[in-house]
């Protein structure tokens, strides 16, 4: 026992041990110091001219030398077809696509495209990672032949791209990992980075909650305010609820991953210097239930980025959301075309008409009826990279700059425009959740949820 | 009262009605349920040909096919975009475009009397023992495959998330409850639980499971209304509740106004009919949050149609300018007894309120 107490008091007591808590009440409670803290990764050897950059919400990307985000677009089985990428087998090319091919289900294929006439080709919107002639493979990084006799470099077989929405170093804004794709929802692209450094039972999964440490069986892990002071506090009917995570008898401790003894021969995971354990009442996975527990948090290996102040969080029948002061729920908005090379449509700078005939019946005033821009105040600003005030034309959807004429302040998420509902009454309300085509994922809203109580279980 | 109680497990005993647990069910002066099956009330014969003579409506493949034949050239904006704009926003009085929509024939039906009168839009049971039935739904869904049995893919997928999903697990307490069989004041409590169904070996819904009262998203749900037992059936007094449904991909609720249920109760489940007027608004985005169009596809449900249909047949609450904004509807539901598990009330009363509650700004 003296050796367990030794263990854990020289791990739960060090500086920066916290893991993210969950529950909505803490969420402005977090320290500079926790927010610090990042997602490790596996350090392995890369080509000349590449990096790695820990993104606010992606976490470790990899970026070329100019600091642009690196993407890859998995083939992806989608309800009638795939689309994307085989790996080592990269496709994306100038064609100027004309028409949808009819991935969507109920539709058809054949469609004349939104924009046609301007609409641009995969590598337009995704130019492709080069490689010059004398690039040598190194480790997962290898030369992959693409369209048109090009010589493309790849991660793990996975073609690689970057994104023409990043302007400027650490902007992950072609793609983001929080969408998972697929179904109806279209193939859509994905950050590409290191492996992570965790061990094989774990895996992180990501919403705009951030990033979340789960089991690779989704259950939510959790730590324990009572395990401290080096002893364990989650004991006799504690560990009817919550089970500690075993640790392999012959497994070695990786990263921010250690191990503790909780009793003589029993192993324990502890992640940054906190046992963790699993909820065994857990109902949707993954989830925050535990953490409904008193003491109980959640653990992210990297919390996500700060709302802006003034910035809260509601309740509803079906869990927590982001709102702004008034109390009106936060939506975003997901687009994906139908085209063979899959374009995003949720950009300012993307085709409209998707976005205009969901709220509008593509009359942009109708469309103002239902979902309205969040106005960003005059003395409002961002602390982080991810939340942006910017300038909008509503008659044309496109960002403008601040002098042109009907210009609107605006709050932008991912450099995309935040939105209000009119049919939300009272805070907690999510009216307009789900809203659009494949229930606001393919060409729709969801709410900013921070914890989705009950959805997807 | 109790000996009543007794005496009537016994005699359900005789009849050959599982006891085994019957003791441990009723504890308190109450009995818990959750719900395990819903279907709206539809009346179908087995051909379908006396209620809806013209056949089933078409869904959205059928009438975009009419609308856009194959061999035409079309835009993306104005075919698909044109038809999902009309699934968000409906015209209320639009002609569908020329496009039929059928609605159910005759004056056969099932569901409760909501008001009292019998008339002329009402339907009439089968067994022609129940009269002024309002259900005025059944004119829209009746002829659509997605609801319609044994197959059709809503009436599958609303099972089948009762399972899995507990965004709707209702629960209904029967409280100051003396006799099962003949009780006349009763108090009935809606509640949402939090855990999974009791399945046995079999993957059949069991009785005797339990079910923790969700007091931090489901607060808002809690209503209690009064309510009689006679011979073995309960009645309930109708209040106006707001009833989670969701097929997993949205999270939306029914308003129901002057909800009420009859069942027929035992200690091993309920059986009967629900029913109350829907806020046709409300109804309608449930339907297009949960069920994109693709599931409606696989039933052939045309919801813009439907929509239209919803505001012809609408039959309660008028807003100011006399048009209706509820319609009748029915549902046959299920029951198992569960137990159901009260948080203490301090715990209760430390977690954060819902429908408005909100932890404070960030400063």
């Amino acid at each position: 026992m003296r050796n367990v107490r030794h263990i854990l008091s020289g791990l739960t007591l060090a500086a920066c041990v916290a893991a993210g808590a969950a529950s909505a009440a803490e969420y402005y409670s977090w320290t500079k110091q926790q927010y610090a803290l990042t997602e490790d990764y596996v350090r392995e050897e890369m080509p000349p001219g590449f990096k790695v950059v820990v993104a606010e919400l992606e976490g470790p990307v990899f970026a070329d030398a100019s600091g642009k985000t690196l993407y890859g677009w998995p083939l992806t089985p989608l309800r009638n077809g795939n689309a994307g990428e085989l790996k080592g087998k990269p496709t994306c090319d100038d064609t100027h696509y004309r028409e949808n091919v009819g991935l969507q289900s109920p539709y058809p294929g054949g469609l004349e495209l939104p924009e046609v006439n301007t609409r641009p080709s995969c590598v337009q919107v995704w130019p492709p990672v080069l490689a010059s002639a004398d690039s040598k493979a190194v480790g997962k990084w290898t030369i992959v032949d693409g369209p048109n006799g090009r010589k493309q470099w790849a991660y793990d077989g996975q073609a690689l791209y970057t994104s023409n929405l990043d302007q400027k170093a650490g902007d992950v804004l072609g793609a983001t990992s929080a969408l998972e794709g697929g179904d109806g929802e279209g193939a859509l692209r994905k950050p590409m980075g290191p492996e992570r450094n965790m061990p094989s039972q774990f895996k992180v999964s990501v919403s705009h909650a951030g990033r979340q440490l789960t089991l690779a069986n989704n259950y939510s892990i959790y730590v324990f305010d009572g395990d401290a002071g080096g002893k364990f506090g989650c004991t006799g009917a504690c560990l009817e609820k919550f089970q500690p995570v075993p640790a392999p008898e012959r497994i070695r401790p990786q990263g921010d991953w250690t191990i503790v003894e909780r009793s003589p021969g029993v192993k324990q995971w502890a992640y940054r210097g906190r046992p963790v354990y699993s909820y065994i009442l857990e109902q949707k996975r993954p989830s925050f239930e535990g953490s409904d527990e008193p003491g109980w948090h959640n653990v992210f290996t990297q919390l996500p980025p700060q709302f802006p102040k003034g910035f809260q969080i509601t309740e509803g029948t079906a869990g927590s959301m982001l709102a702004d002061a008034k109390g009106r729920t936060l939506y975003l908005y997901n687009c994906n075309d139908d085209a063979q090379d899959q374009l995003d449509c949720s950009h300012p700078s993307q085709p409209q008409a998707y976005r205009l005939a969901i709220c509008g019946k593509g009359d942009w005033q109708r469309c103002r009826k239902t979902f309205q821009y969040l106005a960003a105040g005059a003395d409002e600003k961002s602390d982080s990279g991810i939340w942006s005030i910017k300038y909008i034309d509503a008659s044309t959807g496109r960002w403008v700059e601040p002098s042109a004429s009907g210009a609107q302040r605006v709050w932008a998420y991912r450099d995309r425009p935040v939105y209000v509902c009119t049919r939300d009454k009272t805070p907690g309300d999510y009216e307009c959740d789900a809203w659009g085509e494949f229930s606001g994922m393919r060409n729709g809203w969801k709410a900013f949820w921070i914890r989705e109580a009950f959805g997807r279980g | 009262m109790k000996k009543r109680f007794l005496a009537a497990l016994i005699a359900g005993c005789a009849l050959g009605s599982g006891t085994a647990f019957a003791d441990e069910a009723y504890q308190d002066r109450k009995i818990g349920y959750t719900i395990v099956g819903k279907n709206w009330a539809i009346y179908q014969t087995p051909d379908g040909k006396a209620e809806c003579p013209n056949g089933l409506n078409d869904g959205p493949r059928e009438q975009f096919d009419k609308l856009y034949p194959r061999e035409g050239h079309h835009k993306f904006a104005a075919s698909q975009l044109e038809r999902e704009g009309e699934v968000w926003l409906p015209d209320s009085k639009g002609d569908d475009r020329g496009l039929p929509f059928y609605e159910p024939q005759g004056k056969i039906g099932i569901g409760l009397d909501l008001d009292g009168k019998n008339d002329a839009g009402d339907f009439t049971s089968a067994d022609g023992k129940v009269a002024g039935i309002d259900n005025q739904i059944y004119r829209v869904f009746g002829c659509v495959g997605n609801y319609r049995g044994p197959d059709g893919s809503y009436r599958f997928f609303i099972q089948e998330y009762m399972k899995k999903f507990n965004y709707n697990r209702m629960l209904i307490e029967i409280a100051d409850l003396d006799d099962m069989v003949n009780d006349p004041d009763v108090t009935v409590t809606v509640l949402r639980g939090r855990d999974a169904l009791l399945l046995d070996s079999q993957g059949a819904f069991a009785a005797g499971g339990t079910q923790r009262v969700d007091m931090r998203w489901g607060k808002d749900l809690i209503k209690s209304t009064k309510g009689r037992v006679v011979d073995g059936v309960l009645t309930t007094d109708p209040i106006d509740i707001t009833m989670p449904e969701s097929l997993k991909r949205g999270s939306a609720n029914l308003l129901i106004h002057d909800w009420r249920v009859q069942l027929r109760l035992t200690e091993e489940g309920a059986e009967g009919l629900m029913g109350g007027y829907l806020d046709i608004e409300k109804l309608y985005n449930n339907l297009a949050q949960n069920w994109t169009t693709h599931y409606r596809s696989y039933g052939r449900e045309p919801l813009p149609s439907e929509y239209r249909a919803m505001i012809r047949n609408a039959d309660a609450y008028p807003d100011a300018s006399g048009r209706n904004t509820a319609i009748s509807s029915g549902w046959e539901v299920k029951f198992k007894q569960v137990f159901i598990v009260h948080p203490p009330q301090a715990v209760a009363s430390g977690t954060p309120a819902t429908g408005g509650a909100s932890v404070p700004a960030r400063q």
